[in-house]
């Protein structure tokens, strides 16, 4: 059972809320402010009255005391559907043996998908990976929908390449959350997520690195990328730096771009728990990374 | 311990040397491995090669050098020997015609063989014997050959190397002429080391018993046949120039009795088959002797019975066939008068084939051998290694394992050498 091994991980994020970033225009009642103003018990703001209100809305006292017709507004609250999407090709299966990168989007998936299900949000799962396939769990809110996810992403081998533009264009959700080392194609990617931004939906962004991609062990090697065949390139003492400092230019450039196109974009890294990742991405401030 | 073919451990030494060059100064592939973001490495030829000696590298090189030992070791055949006598022997008793009395022989075997030696008899064969069979060895009608029996004892002494360090060997014979050929030296040169001779007496020639019954007259062949001595009463053999009479041919029927009847070139009474014109055709061989002479060649004997003697075309030159229990030789070679061929040492020798006895069988030569030959059969120096006596084809026991040992580590080298090194990643 999938909640045996991330039990843990549940309880750490247990009480974390995952506001929405703006006003959603959800009509089912949620945890999120909806743009809707409606007439809830919570009082928001007075708004002078507009022909053709509802009179019903008017606060006749106040018209009383001052004789200037005023409507009342309340905050109205509405659900954010929320799918996230799980980067499932070769280049996830890295390190070689304790596949890291793998096992911290899964904890992340699920983790994320636990707190959005607390706050009363659909949230589905759609695994991108697999020679180029998608699976794709649809948004519930039903009880057990955590359990599901978990056991679909414990299924899956990472394996061949992640078609991720094409799932953000498949996610009907207002709220995505991209998990992916972004080794794909990374351009594809951000106009997807850039057509998604521009029509209300909000993205998040969580680069998966590992640590030796960071900083490579040492000695001489032949490196080759799972995702291409055939090429190898030397990292020696002489190459190292040039490849960290492509790799941090890379990195800085795929933030300023994801955040330019206003997605949130976190880099995390294989040796942080996935708990304290959920907890900085889910707060509001994470947009700035 | 000692080894069959120690060159291999040269060669596998070499080798050895050889893969620590190699460890030491190759210049080596680096490990490969993954990493999703290598398309951020420079992309430069790759001309650097990984330094120094990892634990991995040392555990290659034992693996490949202990490899190579075992192999070379396995090649090389080694031998664990048993505790041996310092001196072994080898005693060869010559068995043939050419000795006169056995019991002396036996004296002289009894005299020289002792304890652990290897005793083997010969005559125109060689054959090995128990020691305990010396006092029963008895003498053959053969013709001896020295050459069998020098082979017979370094075959013996092969079954013998492991048992002494050095081999010595004793030939207990009258040692003759006749037992000496062509590959008598070859043979004798196998033997490595000096030999000890005891030498006993030797039957006395035969050469008395050829009958001559010649014409009076200057005739250069009587004269030659008679230096071999003549002697009437109780020949075997009978020459006659002249055409034989009634009572030759009665002679010639009792059992191991040759009437030779070997005219002069132009004897017109001869009933043979006349050539157009006598010719030279420049030699003539019989029984191993070859005589190169203006011999005169006038008769053709072809098809008048068994070849005993052919000229060097190949033309038969003297024939037998059978007369009772004894044969009548025809003999077609006749020398010029004024020729010195006669008085030759292969003219004798052919001679002695042609008054041999009938159906080919040699006649007996009581000439001894000369000191040259005898001195080159006994040489000189130390005696013989045993090693030198190991057969080509023997082998160690320890080879098999050591091949599975060497191929042991060799699967271990291959194991080694996919096991990925660097980083653990």
């Amino acid at each position: 059972m999938a909640g045996s091994s991330y039990g843990a991980l549940l309880d750490a994020v247990r009480g974390v809320r995952w506001p929405a970033r703006r006003r959603v225009a959800g009509a089912v009642t949620g945890a999120h402010q909806s743009r809707a103003r409606g007439t809830t018990a919570e009082f928001s703001e007075f708004r002078a009255y507009r022909q053709g209100d509802d009179p019903r809305r008017l606060d006749w006292k106040l018209l009383a005391r001052s004789d200037r017709a005023y409507v009342r507004l309340a905050t109205e609250r509405a659900v954010l559907p929320t799918t996230i999407i799980v980067d499932a090709s070769s280049s996830m299966a890295f390190p070689h043996r304790t596949h890291d990168k793998w096992r911290l989007a899964r904890e992340l998936a699920v983790a994320l998908a636990a707190v959005a299900h607390a706050s009363g949000d659909p949230v589905g799962v759609i695994v991108a990976g697999m020679e180029g396939g998608l699976s794709q769990l649809a948004p519930r809110s039903r009880r057990g929908v955590v359990a599901e996810i978990a056991r679909v992403l414990d299924r899956v081998t990472p394996r061949g390449t992640a078609p991720i533009a094409q799932a953000i264009s498949v996610a009907r959700t207002a709220r995505i959350a991209i998990l992916s080392d972004l080794l794909g194609d990374a351009d594809a990617m951000l106009r997807a997520a850039t057509i998604h931004l521009a029509a209300g939906g909000e993205v998040h962004v969580a680069h998966v690195i590992a640590e030796a991609e960071l900083r490579p062990g040492g000695g001489s090697h032949l490196v080759r990328d799972p995702e291409s065949v055939g090429e190898e390139r030397f990292l020696g003492e002489e190459t190292r730096a040039v490849y960290v400092e492509r790799f941090g230019s890379w990195r800085r450039e795929l933030a300023r771009g994801w955040r330019a196109a206003g997605a949130a974009y976190s880099e995390v890294v294989t040796d942080e728990a996935a708990s304290r990742i959920v907890r900085r991405l889910a707060t509001p401030q994470a947009a700035t990374g | 311990m000692t080894w069959i073919a120690p060159g291999y451990l040269i060669w596998g030494s070499v080798a050895v040397l050889a893969i620590a060059a190699l460890h030491l100064f190759a210049r080596r592939r680096p490990p490969s491995q993954e990493l999703p973001t290598a398309r951020f490495v420079p992309d430069r030829a790759l001309r650097i090669t990984s330094r120094g000696i990892a634990p991995s590298d040392v555990l290659l090189f034992l693996a490949r050098a202990l490899a190579v030992v075992a192999i070379a070791t396995a090649f090389a055949s080694p031998l664990v020997r048993r505790a041996r006598a310092r001196v072994g022997r080898v005693v060869v008793v010559d068995r043939s015609r050419a000795v006169a009395n056995i019991a002396e022989l036996r004296d002289s075997v009894r005299s020289v063989l002792r304890e652990g030696d290897a005793l083997v008899t010969f005559d125109s064969a060689a054959h090995a014997a128990a020691a305990a069979d010396a006092d029963s060895i008895g003498v053959s009608d053969a013709r001896g050959s020295l050459t069998a029996a020098m082979t017979g004892a370094s075959r013996v002494a092969g079954t013998r190397a492991d048992r002494a360090d050095s081999l010595e060997l004793v030939i207990v014979s009258p040692l003759l002429a006749e037992e000496i050929d062509e590959a008598t030296p070859v043979a004798r040169h196998a033997w490595s080391g000096r030999a000890r001779l005891v030498r006993v007496r030797a039957r006395g020639s035969d050469t008395a018993s050829y009958s001559l019954d010649v014409e009076p007259g200057d005739d250069a062949l009587l004269a030659s046949l008679r230096l071999r001595g003549v002697r009437a009463a109780g020949a075997s053999v009978r020459v006659r120039r002249a055409r034989p009479s009634v009572a030759d041919s009665v002679w010639a029927r009792e059992r191991g009795r040759v009437l030779v009847h070997w005219p002069r070139s132009d004897d017109r009474a001869t009933a043979w088959l006349r050539r157009d014109r006598v010719d030279t055709v420049g030699g003539v061989a019989a029984g191993g002797a070859v005589v190169v002479a203006p011999l005169l060649r006038a008769w053709n004997l072809a098809g008048a019975g068994r070849v005993t003697a052919r000229w060097v075309d190949g033309e038969p030159a003297a024939v037998e066939h059978d007369a009772g229990n004894g044969c009548i030789r025809d003999v077609g070679i006749d020398v010029d008068a004024a020729s010195d061929a006669p008085l030759r040492p292969e003219f004798r020798r052919l001679t002695t084939a042609l008054l041999a006895p009938c159906g080919g069988a040699s006649a007996f030569d009581a000439r001894p051998a000369t000191d040259t030959l005898v001195s080159s059969l006994v040489g000189a120096g130390r005696l013989a290694s045993a090693d030198a006596f190991t057969a080509p084809g023997r082998h160690s026991p320890w080879t098999a394992w050591l091949l599975a040992a060497a191929l042991a580590l060799l699967a271990l080298e291959w194991a080694l050498r996919r096991e990925p090194r660097g980083a653990s990643t």
